[in-house]
């Protein structure tokens, strides 16, 4: 893993067409600003790991319980 | 859930960008199992094992309000979200909380082209993990 280190307002590149800004630094928290051409999409990695869990599958039983319930049952 | 059953003739539909965190994984069909409405299946037909299920998030979220970008609709194929269907991807978090859904990042379909897009919703405070009704 590249490791780089950067003061609030400094900037780094990944490729050509992506900078990402760190914005600012409080209570543990970054923020950064990401400049990106429109067809990147940008998301918070814990929606990959959502998504990648979601996908592992549900048993017919969990689902029919959930759908009751979607349902009002 | 394992689906069997074949995936009916026309009845793909493509993720032009994917899903985050299913790779490459494009083509999909949504199956509509019996007993489980509203919940649907979004079957991928890349990898057998890969499947989520989806609610529409009308059936979760009753004021649920989509909005999309022009870069988005334009993935999808259409001009206003009114032509597309939006569902919340539902989860069981692994550290044994209760079954939840995924409002901030929707599964929009366009049904009328075949074209899916997971859109993030980051004008909303919508939750990653919506609690489910008991």
């Amino acid at each position: 893993m590249l490791v780089l280190s950067r003061q609030v307002g400094e900037a780094f590149r990944v490729g050509d067409d992506v900078e990402i800004r760190i914005l600012g630094v409080s209570a543990g928290v970054v923020k950064v600003g990401v400049e990106a051409p429109r067809e990147v999409i940008v998301y918070r990695s814990e929606l990959a790991d959502m998504n990648r869990e979601a996908a592992k599958g549900w048993t017919r039983p969990e689902l029919e319980q959930l759908a009751g319930r979607l349902r009002g049952e | 859930m394992r689906i069997e059953e074949p995936a009916p003739a026309g009845s793909v539909i493509e993720f032009p960008k994917g899903l985050p965190g299913l790779g490459e994984l494009t083509r999909f069909v949504l199956l509509e199992p019996d007993g489980l409405g509203p919940i649907v299946l979004l079957q991928s037909l890349d990898d057998e094992h890969v499947s989520l299920a989806l609610a529409p998030t009308a059936s979760v979220h009753p004021e649920y309000e989509l909005r999309l970008g022009p870069a988005e609709l334009d993935v999808l194929g259409a001009e206003a979200v009114d032509e597309l269907a939006s569902f919340a991807v539902l989860t069981l978090p692994g550290d044994g909380s209760p079954a939840a859904c995924n409002l901030a990042a929707p599964v929009v379909l366009n049904p009328a082209k075949r074209l899916g897009a997971q859109v993030l919703q980051t004008w909303s405070t919508y939750p990653t993990l919506h609690r489910l009704p008991e």
